[in-house]
């Protein structure tokens, strides 16, 4: 694979001096010019300074071209399917959910016959509707698609959570503990999972009156503080919101608390 | 890593060697340079080559030797881009994106000049260093970047050029730029 700039050149045996090295043609006295010192006529000056390409590969490379074309064409459904998925996952890391969730939607419509996008847009449509309060509507679309990817865990896990939320939502509170056992049983470390637990106990205790469901409830809030990872943000909010429930006894949604105490119950309370 | 002989190499990505050539060509026509003798493929040391004449035209010259990195380089994500989405993101296996595959980086794998097409740069650049053209200047790392990919090549260096050419450059552009 190289160039040879006049290299080795084309054997020209025993022609006369004035005959084309190409055709052979020999113009007796007339001096021809020289390429690559080489006598050449003018016509074969002129083939070879315009050498055509050869028609196998005019043929080869249309044909090609337009396969890759054609295959553009065809295969155009991924690469809209695609571009939407990349926008969601964008605008799920800003926080848009809502957005990420049509566009996830958008995708799977777009490649039906790709179950994993269809599994993942309605992963994301449950978690909104679970967010919203609907965990009715989001089990459904959960147990789908569990059924799409069976072996995948997180969404196990969001269809434990919302059947946790759809007791909690129906205000059957014992079954509410009993998923969020199941759910703190699956994550042993996750202090998040262990406070689900209290906020079961809590919430029993916010319908009952029952003092030794307060007692649980704090005692589980002692042991989940304790786990790695009990530090951030999200355990405090939610921390923050059970130890409202038991001091209250007023069992109100994420939703309300956050419209009550935007920056926190501890903010506005002046800590 | 393994060692595999070039010969085998070439002939498994024969479309690379004939585009190489082919672009060689291209850009002596396109520069009026006589094309004396060309062999698009065959199976031998060099799989390919294309004799020409020779200029003192320093852009000729260097648009003849690089030649291969421009077409080829282009040419591997032309054929890349239609496969890359369906196989690489949805794990499609269709016979004609696999194909299309094997032909981009196949092409990709060969857009390097031989360090014989380095030299003939080279050359002409050393004559002209003064002149301070541009491109004059530009030939300089550029040859040394052929001469490291022709001795990177026993690593598989010319592989990994087609492939980030033709998947992973399309890859990153859909995470950054859509």
């Amino acid at each position: 694979m190289e160039t040879e700039p006049s290299g080795p050149p084309p054997r020209i045996e025993d022609r006369p001096a004035n005959a084309c090295f190409r055709c052979g043609t020999d113009y007796g006295s007339v001096a021809l010019p020289r390429i690559a010192g080489l006598p050449v006529c003018d016509g074969c000056a002129r083939i070879l300074r315009n050498r055509p390409f050869p028609g196998w590969i005019k043929i080869a490379f249309g044909a090609l071209i337009l396969l890759a074309v054609l295959a553009f064409v065809y295969n155009q459904r991924f690469f809209l399917a695609h571009v939407e998925m990349q926008r969601g996952l964008r605008a799920l890391k800003s926080g848009n959910v809502e957005r990420a969730v049509a566009l996830f939607d958008e995708a799977a419509e777009r490649v039906p016959d790709e179950p994993g996008l269809r599994a993942l847009s309605l992963y994301f449509r449950a978690l909104l509707l679970v967010g919203q309060e609907r965990s009715a509507e989001a089990i459904p679309l959960l147990k789908e698609a569990l059924a799409i990817n069976p072996n995948e865990p997180t969404i196990a896990a969001a269809l434990l959570q919302a059947e946790a939320g759809l007791a909690y939502e129906q205000k059957d509170y014992d079954r509410f503990l009993e998923v969020e056992q199941t759910v703190a049983k699956k994550q042993p470390d996750d202090p998040i999972a262990a406070l689900g637990v209290a906020s079961a106990h809590a919430c029993r205790y916010a319908a009952t009156g029952d003092e030794a469901a307060k007692d649980l409830a704090e005692r589980q809030i002692e042991s989940a503080s304790k786990m790695k990872g009990a530090e951030g943000p999200e355990f405090a909010e939610y921390l923050d919101r059970i130890r409202y429930r038991l001091e209250t006894r007023e069992i109100i949604s994420r939703n309300e608390y956050v419209r009550r105490f935007p920056n926190g119950r501890l903010a506005k309370d002046g800590g | 890593m393994f060692f595999i002989p070039g010969f085998l190499v070439s002939i498994a990505t024969f479309p690379g060697v004939i585009v190489h050539e082919g672009a060689h060509m291209l850009f002596c026509r396109l520069g009026g340079l006589a094309v004396l003798d060309v062999c698009f493929f065959r199976v031998g040391n060099p799989s390919g080559y294309v004799i020409h004449e020779e200029t003192d035209n320093f852009n000729t010259a260097f648009l003849v030797s690089v030649g291969p990195l421009i077409v080829n380089s282009i040419l591997c994500v032309v054929f890349c881009f239609p496969a890359f989405v369906p196989v690489r993101v949805f794990g499609r296996s269709d016979p004609i994106s696999y194909v299309l595959l094997w032909l981009g980086i196949s092409i990709g794998m060969h857009a390097f000049p031989s360090t014989h097409d380095a030299k003939n740069v080279w050359r002409l650049a050393r004559q002209q260093v003064r002149t301070l053209k541009p491109l004059v200047l530009l030939s300089f790392p550029l040859v040394v970047a052929i001469y490291a990919a022709n001795i990177l090549s026993v690593v598989w260096f010319d592989y990994f050029y087609g492939f980030a050419l033709g998947i992973l450059l399309p890859e990153y552009l859909f995470q950054h730029l859509v």
